[in-house]
C-alpha cells in the first residue's frame, strides 16, 4: 500500500495534487511496463555487447542454447511467483519445495509404471495442492504470507527428507527423453515456459480473472467494495500459482536425472530477483509478464557471460547476490518516485 | 462479539494445525536410536559410546551405528548408541549421558560442529577420549576420508581413460567446483586436475576451466551450459568435480547443448554411480564407504582398550586414521554390493578388516 | 398523495412502498458495550439528494456501512424499492443497486480508468469462444465508459490511462460516474469533496446534480454546509447514534443545520442524551 490516494490539499490551490503529478513517470507518454521492458532490454543488451567485445564468439547458437535452457525452469517458477506477488500475496518462499514436491510426485508416478499422460497431471496437481495448503493458511488464517511460506517451506522440506533422499526419473521414460530433446533448435523445456508466460500475460491483461487478481493486489479495499470476494481470489491465486509451480516441477524432473529434497533452493534467488527486476512490485497490483521473461533472460545470461569472461567460479554467487540487492533497490526507488 | 471470537478461534485453529504439522515433521527426525542399551558400564567391560549424526538425508549415518555395534559385539564390548539428531542441543546432552554412563571412549559424527568446543570440554574434564568423523576438533582423534588421495585417484583414473581412448588429445578439462566446501573442494577438484595433468602433460593450461557447481546437480546444471558455450570448439572433454552431483550436472548440460559426443566425467563420493539410471558419460567415481568409518575408529579403540592410547592426531592434514577412498568405474561400481549388504559383510569379516579391504582390493 | 414535500420524514409507514428508493428504519448496531447506532432511520426518495450530517461519532459512518452492506446491523429493516432486503456483505448492497463511493478506497491505482469503472463487473467478450476463456470485451467497455463519462461531463484525457496520474477531482468523478454506468439507483457518497480544491469540488457537485437528473438517489455525507445547501434536496441530522431530524433544504439555513447537529436546536424525536443512557 502506498500513501493516501488523495493528497490533502489547500482548497485555495486546486492544482496542487496535479502539479507534482506532471513530473511523474506514468504521465509521460510511455506506459510504465514499456519503460521497464526497455530498461531491462537495455541492461541485457549491455551485458551481451560487453561479453561480445571480450569474446566475439559469444553470439552463437551454443550461447543461445545455454541461455534458453537456463531460463526455462526459472521462467516458469517466476510466473508462479509473479501470480502471488501481483495478487498481493507478497512472496511465496516455499516455491523451491513446491517445485521439488511436484517433481518428486511426477517421478514417483513414472517409477511406479504410470504413463506419462498421468504422471504429468499428477505433478501439476501436487503443485496445486501445495499452493492450496499455503493459501488455506494465509487466507483463512489471515497470516503474513512470507512467514507462512517460510514455515511451510521448512516443514515441507523436512517432510520430504523423511520420505526420500534422492529421486531419479527413469532414464528411458518419455518425459526424460522429452527433457533431453530440442524443438526448433531450442531446448524442449523452453517452449512450455514461453507458453506459460504468454498465456499468463494474456490472462492477466485480458481476462476477468486477471483483472480482478490485479485489483485484489493493487487495492484490496476497492476490490472488496466492488463486490469481489478477496478470500476466494487470494485462495485461487495460490492454487493457480501452485499449478504453474507444478508444471515447473514436471519440467525440472525431465531435465534433472537425480535430485534431492533441497535441490530447489538454488532457484529461490534468481526467481525472486527476476520478479523484482521486472518491476512486479512487492506491494502488489502491478506487473507485466512479458517484462518478466526479459528479466529472467537477463539473469540467465549472467552465468554464461561469466563463463565467457573466464571469471572464477565464486563470481557467479557474487553477481547473483549483488543483482538481488540492486533489484530491491530499484523497486524501492520506483515506489518512492511514484508515491506522490 | 461472537463472530469476532469465532474468527479468532478459527485462526488459532489453523495456526495450531500448521504448527502441529511442522512439529510432526520435526519430531519424526527426532527420537534417539538406542542400540544395545547396556547400563552395565559399572563392570570392567570396555564400553564404547557411539553418537550417530541423525541428519535426515544420509542413511550412512545410521549405518555407521550399525557397523560400530557389530564391531563392538565382535570384541565383546558394551555399546551405547545415541543420535545427535542433527541438533546442537541433543549432541551436547548426549555427551552428558555418555559421561554419566561411564563409557570408556566416544565415537561420533556431529553435523552441527558449533557445539563441539563445549562437548570437548565435557569429555576432557571426564577424561574420555573421542573419535570424530570428518569434522575436526582439537583434542579429538580425527577419522576421515582421505580427500586429497580421493581427488588424485579420481583424476588419475580419468586421465588414464583419456590417454587410452583419446591419446591425451583433450580439448577441455572442466572442474565442477563447490567453493563453499573450502579445502575439501581444493583436494578433490584441484588434485584431480593435477592428476590429469600428470597423466596427460600435453594438455595446455588454457584448456583447464572451473565453474561454480555448489556441489549440487541443480546449480551445476544451471551454470555449466555457459562453460560449454564459451568453449564451442572443444570436442574431447573431461569433467571432474566436488561430487557426483556436480559432475553429472556438467554432463547433463553437455547433453542439452549437443556436446556429449565425446565427454567423460569422474565423480566423487559415489552418489550417482550406482543404480538403474547412471549417466552414460559418468565413467566412474570415488567411493568412500562412509558407513565403514567405525572400522578405522575401532583400530584406535583397540589400542585404547589395550591401555596403549595412541597420540592424538586431530586434523584433516594429519589424521589419526584415514579412510582409504576407492576409485571405481561405472562397471566396477555395479559389482559392489549395496550399502546394507556392505554393512552385513563387514560385520561378518575378521577383526581389523575395512570396507576398502573387502570391496576395493578385489 | 399530495406532494413529496409533505411526507413526514420520520414516518414508519410510507404511504406507498414504491415511492421510496430506500427506506431504512430503526437500525441499531452496537460494538460490545458501545452503541454506535441507537435508532437510525431514513427515507430516500427517487432522484433526490439527501444530505447526511452529524458530529464526529454521531454514527454517520456506521449508518453508511450498514446501508452499503459493510456492517451487519443488530436490528432494524431496510427496504429497497419496496422490497425488504438483508445485507450481509458489500456485494449484497451492490446487487440491490446501492453504490458506495468511499473517498480513499474507490479506485485501484495500477489500473486504467475503464478497468476501474468496470471492476467487478467486467463485460465478457461477445465471441463465444473467448467468452469461454473468460476474456473481457475491452472495446465495448471502453466505448460505453467514454459515452457515459462525456455525458456526465467528466473530463479525463483517456480511459486507457492509469488512474494514478489523475487529479483527485477526476478520480472522484470517475468513481461516481461508475455508479451511473452500472445502473445504480442509489449512490452513497462519503465526503466526496473532502480533499479537493474549490474548482474540483465544483466539478463533483455538478456531477452529483447530473446523477439526480438521471433519476439516481444520492446520500451525501459532508461537513461542508454550504455545499449541502447548494446540492441537496433534504438533509438528515444524526446525533449520538440517532437520526434526529430531516429537513427540506429550502426550509433551513446552514446555521440551522449546525444548530441541529450540536443540539442547540431541539430534535424532532425524543433523544435520551440528557438522561445519559448512551454508554460510551
Amino acid at each position: 500500500m502506498t500513501t493516501s490516494l488523495i493528497t490533502p490539499a489547500d482548497p485555495a490551490a486546486p492544482q496542487s495534487p496535479g502539479g507534482a503529478k506532471l513530473r511523474r513517470p506514468d504521465s509521460r507518454g510511455l506506459p510504465v511496463s514499456a519503460r521497464d521492458a526497455l530498461s531491462i532490454t537495455g541492461v541485457w543488451a549491455l551485458l551481451i555487447i560487453a561479453t561480445t567485445i571480450v569474446r566475439p564468439d559469444f553470439l552463437s547458437t551454443q550461447s543461445l542454447l545455454a541461455v534458453t535452457f537456463t531460463m526455462s525452469i526459472s521462467g516458469i517458477l517466476a510466473v508462479s511467483q509473479a501470480i502471488i506477488v501481483i495478487s498481493g500475496g507478497l512472496l511465496d518462499l516455499s516455491l523451491p519445495v513446491s517445485l521439488i514436491l511436484s517433481a518428486w510426485a511426477t517421478v514417483t508416478a513414472l517409477n511406479n509404471g504410470l504413463p506419462t499422460a498421468v504422471a504429468i497431471p499428477i505433478g501439476i496437481v501436487t503443485g496445486m495442492a501445495w499452493g492450496g495448503l499455503n493459501g488455506l493458511i494465509v487466507v483463512f488464517g489471515k497470516l503474513n504470507p512470507i512467514i507462512v511460506t517460510l514455515a511451510t517451506g521448512f516443514g515441507g522440506l523436512a517432510v520430504m527428507l523423511i520420505f526420500f533422499k534422492s529421486a531419479q526419473i527413469p532414464s528411458t521414460s518419455e518425459l526424460r527423453l522429452y527433457g533431453l530433446g530440442r524443438f526448433l533448435g531450442l531446448p524442449n523445456i523452453f517452449w512450455p515456459m514461453l507458453i506459460v508466460i504468454v498465456l499468463g500475460g494474456l490472462a492477466f491483461a485480458y481476462t476477468r480473472w486477471g483483472r480482478r487478481l490485479i485489483a485484489v493486489g493493487g487495492n484490496p479495499s476497492a476490490a472488496k467494495a466492488r463486490g469481489i470476494n478477496l478470500r476466494r481470489m487470494r485462495f485461487a491465486s495460490f492454487i493457480g500459482a501452485g499449478a504453474v509451480a507444478g508444471l515447473a516441477g514436471v519440467m525440472f524432473s525431465a531435465v534433472t536425472p537425480s535430485f534431492t529434497p533441497a535441490a530447489g533452493a538454488s532457484f529461490q534467488l534468481i526467481v525472486i530477483g527476476a520478479v523484482i527486476l521486472a518491476g512486479i512490485s512487492l506491494s502488489g497490483g502491478k506487473g507485466n509478464l512479458l517484462v518478466l521473461v526479459l528479466s529472467v533472460g537477463f539473469l540467465a545470461t549472467i552465468p554464461t557471460s561469466i563463463a565467457f569472461f573466464g571469471l572464477a567460479p565464486a563470481w557467479a554467487l557474487v553477481f547473483q547476490g549483488a543483482l538481488l540487492i540492486i533489484a530491491v533497490g530499484i523497486d524501492g526507488y520506483r515506489l518512492k518516485r511514484t508515491a506522490r | 462479539m461472537t463472530h469476532f471470537t469465532r474468527g479468532r478461534l478459527a485462526r488459532l485453529g489453523l495456526v495450531a494445525v500448521a504448527a502441529a504439522s511442522l512439529m510432526l515433521a520435526g519430531c519424526s527426525t527426532v527420537g534417539s536410536t538406542s542400540g544395545a542399551s547396556t547400563d552395565s558400564a559399572t563392570d570392567s567391560t570396555f564400553t564404547v559410546g557411539f553418537a550417530v549424526g541423525g541428519q535426515p538425508d544420509a542413511d550412512w549415518q545410521d549405518l555407521q551405528g550399525e557397523v560400530a555395534k557389530g564391531l563392538a559385539e565382535q570384541r565383546g564390548w558394551n555399546f551405547v548408541e545415541l543420535s545427535n539428531d542433527n541438533s546442537e542441543a541433543t549432541a551436547t546432552k548426549n555427551a552428558d549421558i555418555f559421561i554419566q554412563k561411564g563409557v570408556n571412549m566416544v565415537m561420533m559424527f556431529n553435523g552441527q560442529p558449533s557445539a563441539n568446543p563445549v562437548i570437548a570440554k565435557k569429555y576432557a574434564d571426564a577424561g574420555i577420549p573421542v573419535v570424530t568423523f570428518d569434522i575436526a576438533q582439537p583434542g579429538w582423534y580425527f577419522v576421515g576420508v582421505d580427500n586429497a588421495t580421493a581427488g588424485t585417484d579420481g583424476g588419475t583414473a580419468l586421465g588414464n581413460l583419456a590417454k587410452s581412448k583419446w591419446n591425451c588429445q583433450v580439448d577441455l578439462v572442466i572442474s565442477a567446483e563447490g567453493t563453499a566446501a573450502g579445502q575439501i573442494n581444493t583436494w578433490r577438484t584441484g588434485n584431480a586436475r593435477d592428476a590429469v595433468k600428470k597423466v596427460c602433460p600435453n594438455i595446455p593450461e588454457a584448456n583447464y576451466v572451473s565453474y561454480e557447481a555448489d556441489g549440487n546437480l541443480t546449480t551445476s546444471l544451471a551454470n555449466a551450459p555457459g562453460v560449454f558455450a564459451a568453449h564451442p570448439d572443444a570436442k574431447n572433454i573431461l569433467v571432474v568435480g566436488l561430487n557426483d552431483q556436480a559432475v553429472v550436472g556438467a554432463l547433463q548440460a553437455a547433453t542439452q547443448l549437443g556436446r556429449d559426443g565425446s565427454i567423460m566425467g569422474w565423480g566423487q563420493d559415489g552418489g550417482l554411480i550406482t543404480g538403474a539410471n547412471v549417466d552414460p558419460h559418468l565413467a566412474g567415481s570415488v567411493m568412500y564407504f562412509l558407513e565403514g568409518y567405525p572400522a578405522e575408529a575401532f583400530k584406535i579403540a583397540d589400542e585404547i582398550a589395550a591401555g596403549k592410547a595412541p597420540a592424538v592426531k586431530d586434523t584433516g592434514t594429519d589424521p589419526a586414521a584415514s579412510v582409504q577412498p576407492c576409485p571405481v568405474t561405472a562397471a566396477q561400481a555395479a559389482a559392489i554390493p549395496n550399502i546394507n549388504d556392505r554393512v552385513s559383510q563387514l560385520a561378518a569379516a575378521p577383526q581389523g578388516t575395512t570396507e576398502y579391504d573387502l570391496f576395493c582390493k578385489a | 398523495m399530495t406532494t413529496n414535500n409533505e411526507v413526514d420524514p420520520m414516518s414508519d409507514t410510507p404511504s406507498s412502498a414504491s415511492e421510496f428508493a430506500l427506506s431504512a428504519s430503526h437500525i441499531t448496531r452496537r460494538y460490545g458495550a458501545v452503541v454506535a447506532l441507537a435508532d437510525a432511520s431514513m427515507q430516500l426518495r427517487r432522484g433526490e439528494v439527501m444530505g447526511l450530517v452529524g458530529d464526529n461519532g454521531a454514527g454517520k459512518s456506521t449508518f453508511l456501512k450498514v446501508l452499503s452492506g459493510a456492517v451487519v446491523p443488530d436490528g432494524g429493516d431496510i427496504v429497497v424499492d419496496g422490497n425488504p432486503v438483508t445485507f450481509r456483505r458489500p456485494s449484497d448492497a451492490l446487487e440491490a443497486g446501492i453504490e458506495t463511493v468511499y473517498q480513499d478506497l474507490a479506485l485501484v491505482d495500477t489500473m486504467s480508468a475503464v478497468q476501474n469503472v468496470y471492476l467487478g463487473r467486467e463485460e465478457l467478450s461477445k465471441n463465444p469462444f473467448l467468452r469461454l476463456l473468460n476474456v473481457v470485451n475491452d472495446g465495448g467497455m471502453r466505448k460505453r465508459s467514454r459515452e457515459v463519462l462525456s455525458e456526465l461531463g467528466v473530463g479525463i484525457q483517456s480511459v486507457n490511462v492509469s488512474v494514478k496520474g489523475m487529479s483527485g477531482g477526476q478520480r472522484q468523478c470517475l468513481a461516481i460516474a461508475r455508479a451511473l454506468l452500472w445502473g445504480r439507483q442509489i449512490v452513497i457518497l462519503d465526503e466526496p469533496t473532502a480533499a479537493l480544491g474549490v474548482r474540483e469540488s465544483a466539478q463533483v457537485l455538478e456531477l452529483i446534480g447530473r446523477l439526480r437528473d438521471h433519476g439516481v438517489s444520492v446520500i451525501l455525507v459532508s461537513h461542508n454546509m454550504q455545499q449541502l445547501v447548494q446540492v441537496a434536496d433534504r438533509v438528515t441530522v444524526m446525533r449520538l447514534g440517532r437520526t434526529i431530524a430531516t429537513r427540506d433544504v429550502a426550509d433551513i439555513t446552514p446555521e440551522g443545520i449546525v444548530g441541529l447537529i450540536t443540539g442547540a436546536i431541539p430534535a424532532d424525536v425524543s433523544t435520551p442524551e440528557d438522561s445519559a443512557t448512551v454508554v460510551h
